[in-house]
């Protein structure tokens, strides 16, 4: 899986918290999180109009806005609505015969996320790209990482559900 | 005088006075671990004291002029609002934007926070209105508050704005699309009285601030 990487001018590096074993950056967990997809049958960027182009986006946003969100389109066309609380939800517009969404943006909120570990960077890119290829929140109690809340105890695999779901999916 | 160039002129005048906040008593991962926000969860505070101690400045006011609304990407390293010309993205970059109104909130009373002068700017995450339905300057609101790092100040959702409605204080769940018009009371300050409800705002930014 390809994905693209940009950052505001807030960040024009990627954002490391320090040095540690491992790099504790958005892209080192993005890298983890996407082997995560690798097994499955998706293949973005490789439709005929480029589909499947996934940005992300860091940046600080505030204290009062979310950890991260996922925002998605089909052409011009956003299939994501932010509701009264500005949370981006599906809108319902898109589907994956007529109106196939190809393009999307997840945002990570570095003034959340600044101090967080890999794992929970990790999780929290899973969390997105899950959102991005269609999977919503199951309860919390669930062994997944698309429960609402994400902590460091969530699984980092795909369910065999959730697998299922994008192989028939894609 | 463009709506950009009075905001920041605004501005200037008024983050002297937002200094010396109060700090919140309970942060954004608390609130999460109690499961009364989430990643893409909306806030719903289970008590009076989540949605006190969730707040830096909690004040009694009106919403005053609608000052801006801009392209927003961000703060830079300076806390200043990072928003651009649709030009210097091309389609990528713009499709990120989100839509950053800012409203004037004049102060009629303060229930926490110091040095606020008598104006605040509050910035929301929503497109430029098209009429003020919900922002009416002519009713009475109790602001739950967090700094911006612009200096001005946010909301953790919409409960964090209640409208005194025929004595009680309710809220919108639809400030951004006018069409879904609900209004709402919190469980814990249904039926109260507005007077009953400032005291038991009072009492509890008593409470917090005890050792």
């Amino acid at each position: 899986m390809s994905w693209l990487w940009w950052s505001n001018k807030a960040y024009a590096v990627d954002e490391t918290t320090g040095p540690r074993i491992i790099p504790n950056t958005y892209s080192f967990a993005l890298s983890r999180a996407v082997e995560v997809f690798k097994n499955t049958n998706l293949k973005p960027g490789q439709g005929p109009n480029g589909e499947g182009k996934v940005e992300f986006v860091s940046g600080s946003f505030g204290l009062f806005r979310k950890p991260a969100w996922t925002r998605v389109w089909s052409g011009p066309i956003e299939c994501t609505i932010r509701n009264s609380q500005g949370h981006y939800l599906d809108s319902g517009i898109c589907d994956k015969n007529f109106r196939r969404a190809d393009r999307a943006i997840v945002t990570f909120n570095t003034t959340h996320l600044r101090h967080k570990n890999t794992v929970i960077l990790k999780l929290s890119a899973l969390h997105e790209i899950g959102h991005v290829f269609g999977l919503g929140h199951p309860a919390q109690n669930c062994p997944s990482f698309m429960t609402p809340l994400v902590t460091a105890f969530n699984p980092q695999s795909l369910s065999p559900q959730e697998h299922q779901y994008i192989n028939s999916s894609y | 005088m463009p709506n950009t160039l009075l905001r920041a002129s605004l501005l200037i005048a008024l983050t002297s006075s937002a200094q010396g906040l109060s700090s919140q008593t309970i942060d954004y991962e608390e609130l999460m671990h109690r499961g009364e926000i989430g990643y893409h969860q909306d806030f719903a505070p289970e008590s009076l004291a989540s949605l006190v101690g969730s707040s830096a400045v909690i004040v009694k006011g009106r919403f005053g002029d609608f000052l801006d609304n801009v392209f927003f990407f961000g703060y830079d390293e300076n806390g200043r609002v990072i928003t651009r010309r649709e030009s210097e993205f091309g389609d990528s970059g713009y499709f990120g934007a989100e839509r950053l109104s800012f409203y004037e909130i004049i102060i009629d009373k303060v229930f926490l926070g110091e040095n606020l002068g008598e104006k605040i700017i509050l910035s929301r995450d929503a497109n430029p209105p098209s009429n003020r339905k919900y922002t009416d300057p002519d009713i009475e609101r109790l602001f739950f508050l967090l700094p911006a790092p612009d200096g001005t100040y946010g909301t953790l959702g919409v409960v964090a704005i209640q409208n005194l409605r025929a004595g009680e204080y309710t809220y919108d769940t639809n400030f951004i699309d006018p069409d879904s018009d609900v209004i709402t009371s919190l469980p814990f300050l249904k039926g109260l009285s507005a007077e009953v409800v400032e005291e038991k705002v009072r009492e509890e930014v008593r409470r917090l601030g005890e050792c």
